[in-house]
């Protein structure tokens, strides 16, 4: 989803930006930054995909996470940072007093307020997907352990070297 | 002004598709998980 809404960003972003500088991209400290987001969210994406088993890829996923976090607050200062092109904070700047115009600012208003109702309610869907996704595959783990135990008394169990030898295995009678 | 519209009509559209695609996924995964009738005993 955070893929989903900084891919967003950056193409409406992009599109506000032609008729107001006139060109459809730069590499400006905010685009670049955000730019970099997408990119370490993307890679986020790509090392869910990495088979592993639940714990590891779990605890992987979190530090690229966390990792990618690091960069949501350089996107937001990267303006008072580094003086490119894009334009200073005009809502939350350094001296708490917004620069912006009243009906500019009431639309932006309304807007943070309408994509963000969008996102928590996504975010709730998303979440209800994803665990019921991951208890259908632990279900049907089970059933396959289940059928694999089925086959034959302890077949899915490696039988441990010299048991035999020592008498540990016993053979069922028929 | 039809550069904003586009904008907009763009982010709707990728969010919209989105929440549609969300939403068929977890109906999907409910009908699934859901439990199965028993078959009747002979």
């Amino acid at each position: 989803m955070g893929t989903v809404f900084t891919a967003l960003t950056l193409v409406t972003g992009s599109i506000w930006g032609r008729p107001t500088w006139g060109v459809w991209w730069v590499w400006d400290a905010r685009l670049t930054s955000t730019a970099l987001l997408l990119v370490l969210l993307l890679g986020y994406l790509a090392v869910r995909r990495i088979p592993a088993d639940a714990d590891a890829r779990a605890r992987r996923c979190a530090v690229v996470a966390l990792v990618s976090a690091l960069d949501v607050p350089i996107v937001h200062f990267s303006v008072n940072w580094w003086h490119t092109l894009h334009q200073q904070a005009t809502v939350i700047n350094p001296d708490f007093s917004p620069t912006i115009h009243g009906v500019m600012a009431w639309t932006l208003l309304l807007g943070f307020v309408a994509f963000t109702l969008a996102f928590a309610w996504m975010l709730v869907v998303r979440y209800r997907v994803e665990v019921l996704a991951e208890q259908l595959e632990d279900s049907a783990l089970d059933v396959a352990l289940r059928e694999r135990w089925s086959e034959g008394p302890r077949a899915a169990e490696p039988v441990p070297a010299g048991a035999d030898a020592a008498g540990l295995v016993t053979t069922p009678t028929p | 002004m039809r550069y904003i519209d586009a904008g907009y009509a763009i982010a709707l559209s990728v969010l919209a598709g989105y929440a549609a695609l969300l939403w068929r996924r977890g109906r999907r995964l409910e009908r699934l998980a859901a439990p199965r009738p028993k078959p009747p005993a002979r």
